[in-house]
């Protein structure tokens, strides 16, 4: 029972808690995120969504609690480690390697993956070319996220589609099983903002999805589960009709009297 | 007791004069974000300035010279924000240092221009001559006078930023730009008046040491790092800070002059490193400053160049072949010298290339590279003096030392982010320049020489001075077949480094210097990169040191000193950072130009500068960056060849 | 106050588009403020509000479109100069001077008035009870509310024609909503023009006398209050609020 439980959670926390000084900004979060599943986080401003968000990536340690990735304790590793576990994160304002081609920005996601177990001469004399496995693979995902075309366009000459586009796949280029995403559509129109999800879901297919969101409609929309945060605690946890029927959710985060 | 009473007073005497010249720095610095390498200058320039206008006038004419000096110079710092460091706010604040050094070797030299060489004198007022007694024992008039005036400009400083508009303005800027103007002020307006007060302060301490101390073209470049740690150690941007910095400074110099000699010169910049390490926002500093020179605009020229990869490797054949036959033509097309010069190019090439694999790669702007150098340059020579001739063991030894306080460096310093990365080299490099200073084995200040290199090992082979080559009609001077085995040496280690940047760890490096964060979160270990560029860096930074010790038989503590880092980051910057080749042909060109103007004007340091200057403000992307600014202005016009396959993998 | 024709809008917004880089946030909005009103931009996070404000203040710099602000054009202006036509802003973030105190964070908008008379300092504070008897404490020592008081009581020494409030009432206790919201409606009646930028609708309607919806960077809702509080559909498509 328990093993079976436990192989099918991706992401759990465990009553995760950051201060900052006197501000309690994620209070005892308990966040449970099955496999292949799309969870989302929602609350208002100032529920504490940025901070939990930083403490999952890594970008900050919890004050208390613990993080754990695939039944592995991941509460005091960096950010570059969590990514070797099969943590991957993506940014708001995409944050590609703006003057590296579209081939280098994928390839250097494949190579993290594989970099601790190259030799210290090929790390520091082997041409990245030599590299059979990861040219391949790095074609592969071009080919997959359908940025073949642009493998030599150096990012900074991209539209801004095609920008996100690359944002998105240098995420899936580092193989993770559980990607986070930061309000990935915010500022977008609606067309873009439909358009973007689509990508993205294509893209990551079968990845565990945790998305941190202030758009209520497009959380209905997405997720198998929800989280709403307020005040840094979690105020309730279930399917998008069982948070829409939530009356406590309505009063709090809806604007209810 | 009495003589450390004494002592007391003198260590204040010179920390008084140091918190007029930090207290500008500091204020500069908190309000916009410049650190101001000049200031040093504006503080010898005011000293300068009183020499002028005290003696036509006698005894009077210093009180006329402290009054007149500071309002001139700070009219020239008004002036110098105005037009130098006003197109730059809102660039990377390594392009506000790379111009006030410019600033640096064009003040200078005016002042050697104006006033000479040599040290001169001018006498405090008659009035204050003699001495008074005081608690049972005399002490200098002057000095107390010194005392006493800086602390109450000072106060008067103080209580002007605190009681003034101006002053609110001023603290208020410092501490949130935006603010102030969402609340309708031309914060602007107040960068001119800030920087021109600044320098007049500076320049008022210039006028009282002058009374007290000779007054020397050196004295401006001498102070700044000093100044410097106390701004650091105060905190950054805090006036507090600086008064407090510059007393304490003051008074530990004079103290450990008397009392532990052996560590002159080191305790302030061991201290400033320690504070740093612990508190980086300095004694008095606010948190919020370590921010400060974070990731602003890219540096690095990068790729971008308007040669195809084929065009590109016809120019470096070419660039190698003519560094090839050049002895050739010696004593038929010109004399041996224009081989002497291409060495020293070729060494201060290979030195740029060091840096640039921290600078143009990894982001860390070091400003104590010198350090690496030196070492090279100290361990070649003494390993060739006292253990073997050798100069491939000595070179390799000296890699290995370099590389290995670049460790020891990086592991301490690579923590502190920006401005303060900048700082602790600099307080590193120091460090070592200074202790050169205390030993015999290490030549003092009198450097060392006397080794007779040899080619080989083990005692068996030829000196370096007696081997030369013919073969009927050519003959190769000992000298030339050295420069051969130079050419060999650089153009390796261009290909070399070439070859780590398209490695796997070349390609990290890259994806840092585009965006740390990002890097990170891919799952690169971005610290533990750039240590290891570092310690390549200071390996590679530490053959060139000892090269130039082979080539030049002789070294001197001045291989260590500040304005050799802060030549070759021009050098690289004028070349182009984050291309390889534009920091060698960066030093190419610095050198060949100082050999040029030095031949037909003395003051060539001043045209460099102002060059350098123009370079800053206008190209800052450096001379490889001319094609694509003219390709893109249709100036000139490059076909650009169809992609050719070349058989070398190329980045 | 001035002499404006009927025709000319205090504050008017012309398809104004506007963003970050490559990324546009505002895809061509129009919006006017009147003299004497209290307008209100209401949306969800992220739809575009506080980036409609950084425009209009000359933070950012409009890809197309004119604002214009008595009937001439803005949109090119730095802040410190749209600061100076009497347009002040109340960040959202209150960006109090945290090394200054209490009253040299009022004073210092005496510098920035070129424009006319601000309120005396020591009025402008007497507004607030909260700040009472902490004149000379440093700005980082004050709770968020206080903060939030502060800032308008700086933004009044400024002298503005048009207040421009962001997020007011954002991330504070219920009680000191009620009491910042009162101290709107106290300046509402002594007839200064504001635009105020909510999250909370309640509060906004509450003090507009019209509202705009923004939502994705466009316009979706323009109309007096009372046509807001009509417009069920309006609430729950953009604000998400069902009744």
């Amino acid at each position: 029972m328990t093993t079976e439980r436990e192989t099918n959670i991706a992401l759990e926390t465990q009553g995760l808690t950051r201060q900052f000084g006197q501000l309690v900004a994620v209070d005892e979060v308990d966040l449970t995120v099955e496999k292949d599943s799309f969870h989302c986080i929602i609350g208002p401003n100032g529920a504490g969504k940025t901070t939990l968000f930083n403490l999952l990536s890594g970008a900050l340690s919890p004050t208390s609690g613990s993080i754990i990735l695939n039944g592995r304790d991941i509460t005091n590793t960096t950010p570059e480690q969590r990514v070797h576990y099969g943590l991957g994160r993506s940014f708001q304002i995409s944050d590609v390697f703006t003057n590296l081609t579209v081939k280098e920005n994928i390839r250097l996601g494949i190579q993290s993956r594989q970099y601790r177990d190259l030799g210290v001469v090929d790390k520091l004399f082997s041409p990245t070319a030599t590299f059979e496995d990861i040219e391949r693979r790095t074609a592969e995902v071009l080919e997959q996220t359908d940025l073949m075309e642009y493998a030599d366009t150096e990012a900074s000459a991209l539209s801004y589609g095609n920008k996100r586009r690359l944002e998105i796949s240098i995420v899936l280029a580092t193989d993770p099983e559980v990607v986070l995403l930061d309000e990935p559509t915010a500022g977008m129109s609606r067309e873009n903002t439909m358009a973007t999800i689509e990508m993205l879901q294509g893209i990551l297919a079968d990845k565990t999805l945790v998305l941190v969101e202030h758009d209520i409609d497009l959380v209905m929309e997405l997720a198998d589960r929800i989280t709403v945060l307020h005040n840094g605690a979690t105020l309730a946890v279930g399917s998008p009709d069982e948070i829409a029927d939530s009356e406590e959710v309505n009063r709090v985060y809806l604007g209810e009297p | 007791m009495s003589l450390l009473f004494e002592q007391l007073l003198n260590g204040l005497t010179i920390g008084v004069v140091y918190v007029l010249i930090a207290a500008g720095l500091s204020v500069i610095f908190g309000v916009m974000d410049v650190i101001n390498f000049s200031h040093g200058e504006l503080f010898a320039l005011g000293a300068y300035f009183a020499i002028s206008l005290a003696a036509p006038f006698g005894g009077p004419g210093f009180w006329l010279a402290l009054v007149v000096a500071p309002l001139l110079v700070g009219i020239i710092g008004a002036a110098i924000e105005r037009f130098t460091i006003r197109p730059l706010y809102g660039r990377n604040p390594l392009y506000q240092i790379l111009l006030t050094f410019g600033l640096v070797l064009v003040i200078a030299d005016i002042i050697v221009l104006l006033w000479g060489r040599q040290q001169q004198q001018f006498s405090g007022p008659p009035s204050l001559a003699g001495s008074i007694q005081i608690f049972g024992f005399s002490y200098s008039l002057y000095n107390l006078f010194i005392i006493t005036f800086g602390l109450a400009l000072a106060g008067a400083i103080w209580y002007g930023l605190n009681n003034t508009r101006v002053g609110l303005v001023i603290r208020a800027g410092a501490q949130d730009r935006e603010m102030v103007q969402n609340l309708g002020i031309e914060i602007d307006r107040y960068y001119t008046l800030v920087f021109g007060v600044g320098s007049a302060i500076a320049a008022a301490g210039g006028v009282v040491l002058g009374g007290y101390q000779s007054v020397s073209p050196a004295m401006g470049h001498s102070v700044i790092i000093p100044a410097f740690v106390i701004v650091v150690l105060g905190g950054l941007g805090s006036f507090r800070g600086a008064v407090a910095g510059g007393l304490l400074v003051g008074v530990i110099q004079t103290l450990t002059r008397s009392y532990v000699p052996l560590l002159e010169g080191l305790v302030v910049f061991l201290l400033m490193i320690a504070v740093l390490l612990v508190k980086p926002s300095g004694l008095f500093g606010d948190p919020e400053w370590q921010e400060a020179g974070g990731e602003h605009t890219t540096l690095s020229t990068g790729s971008g160049g308007i040669l195809s990869k084929s065009q590109r490797l016809r120019v470096g054949a070419t660039v190698v072949g003519a560094l090839l036959v050049i002895p050739l033509g010696t004593n038929v097309l010109y004399s041996p010298y224009i081989v002497s010069i291409t060495s020293d190019i070729l060494i201060w090439a290979l030195f740029a290339l060091s840096l640039d694999l921290v600078l143009g790669y990894a982001g860390l702007v070091s400003l104590g590279h010198a350090m690496f150098y030196g070492l090279g340059a100290y361990t070649t020579m003494l390993t060739m003096i006292h253990l073997t001739p050798s100069v491939l063991v000595a070179l390799v030894l000296a890699i290995i030392v370099a590389a290995i306080i670049a460790w020891v460096v990086g592991y301490l310093s690579i923590r502190v982010s920006g401005i303060y990365f900048a700082m602790i080299t600099l307080a590193f490099a120091q460090v070592f320049y200074n202790l050169v200073y205390k030993f015999e084995w290490t030549g003092s200040s009198q450097g060392l020489y006397g080794a007779t290199p040899m080619y080989g090992i083990a005692g068996i082979g030829v000196a370096v001075g007696d081997l030369s080559l013919s073969a009927g009609p050519i003959s190769i001077s000992s000298a030339e077949v050295f420069y051969y085995l130079l050419v060999v040496i650089a153009v390796c280690s261009f290909l070399l480094v070439r070859r780590i940047m398209v490695a796997p760890f070349g390609s990290v490096l890259k994806s840092i210097r585009e965006s740390q964060k990002r890097s990170r979160f891919v799952g690169y270990n971005v610290t533990a990169h750039k240590r290891n560029a570092f310690v390549l860096s200071g390996g590679l930074a530490g053959l060139a040191g000892g090269l130039y010790a082979i080539s030049n038989g002789f070294v001197s503590p001045d291989v260590l000193h500040w304005l050799r880092s802060g030549e070759l980051v021009v050098m690289a910057v004028l070349g182009g950072i984050g291309t390889l080749y534009g920091p060698m042909l960066g030093a190419g060109v610095f050198i060949f130009f100082e050999d040029l103007l030095s031949t037909y004007i003395e003051q060539w340091r001043m045209v460099l500068g102002t060059i350098f200057i123009l370079f800053v403000i206008y190209i800052p992307r450096g001379i490889v960056s001319i094609g694509p600014y003219l390709r893109d202005r249709g100036i000139i016009d490059i076909t650009e060849q169809k992609f050719e396959r070349s058989e070398i993998d190329d980045d | 106050m001035g002499s404006s024709n009927s025709h000319t809008h205090l504050l008017e917004l012309d398809d104004v588009r506007s963003g970050y880089g490559e990324t546009e946030v505002l895809n061509g909005i129009s919006m006017t403020v009147d003299e004497g009103e209290v307008v209100a931009l209401i949306g969800r996070n992220g739809a575009g509000k506080t980036t409609t404000l950084r425009t209009i203040m000359g933070h950012l710099v409009p890809t197309t479109g004119t604002i214009n602000y008595r009937g001439s054009d803005i949109s090119q202006r730095d802040v410190a100069k749209t600061a100076q036509q009497g347009i002040t802003l109340v960040p959202e973030d209150r960006q109090i001077f945290p090394g200054l105190s209490i009253r040299e964070n009022a004073k210092i908008s005496e510098v920035g008035t070129t424009h006319n008379e601000g309120w005396d300092v020591d009025d402008a504070l007497s507004l607030f009870a909260n700040l009472e008897g902490k004149e000379n404490r440093p700005g980082s020592a004050l709770s968020g509310g206080e903060q939030q008081m502060l800032a308008i009581a700086r933004a009044l020494v400024s002298g503005p024609e048009l207040l421009v409030l962001d997020e007011p009432t954002e991330g504070l206790a219920p009680k000191i909503v009620d009491e910042v919201a009162g101290i709107i409606a106290d300046l509402k009646s002594r007839g200064l023009t504001i635009l105020l930028v909510e999250q909370n609708v309640e509060t906004a309607i509450e003090l507009a006398d019209r509202v705009y919806v923004l939502d994705r960077g466009e316009i979706v809702f323009e109309g007096t209050t009372e046509e807001f509080t009509a417009d069920e559909n309006i609430k729950e498509s953009y604000l998400g609020i069902s009744e």
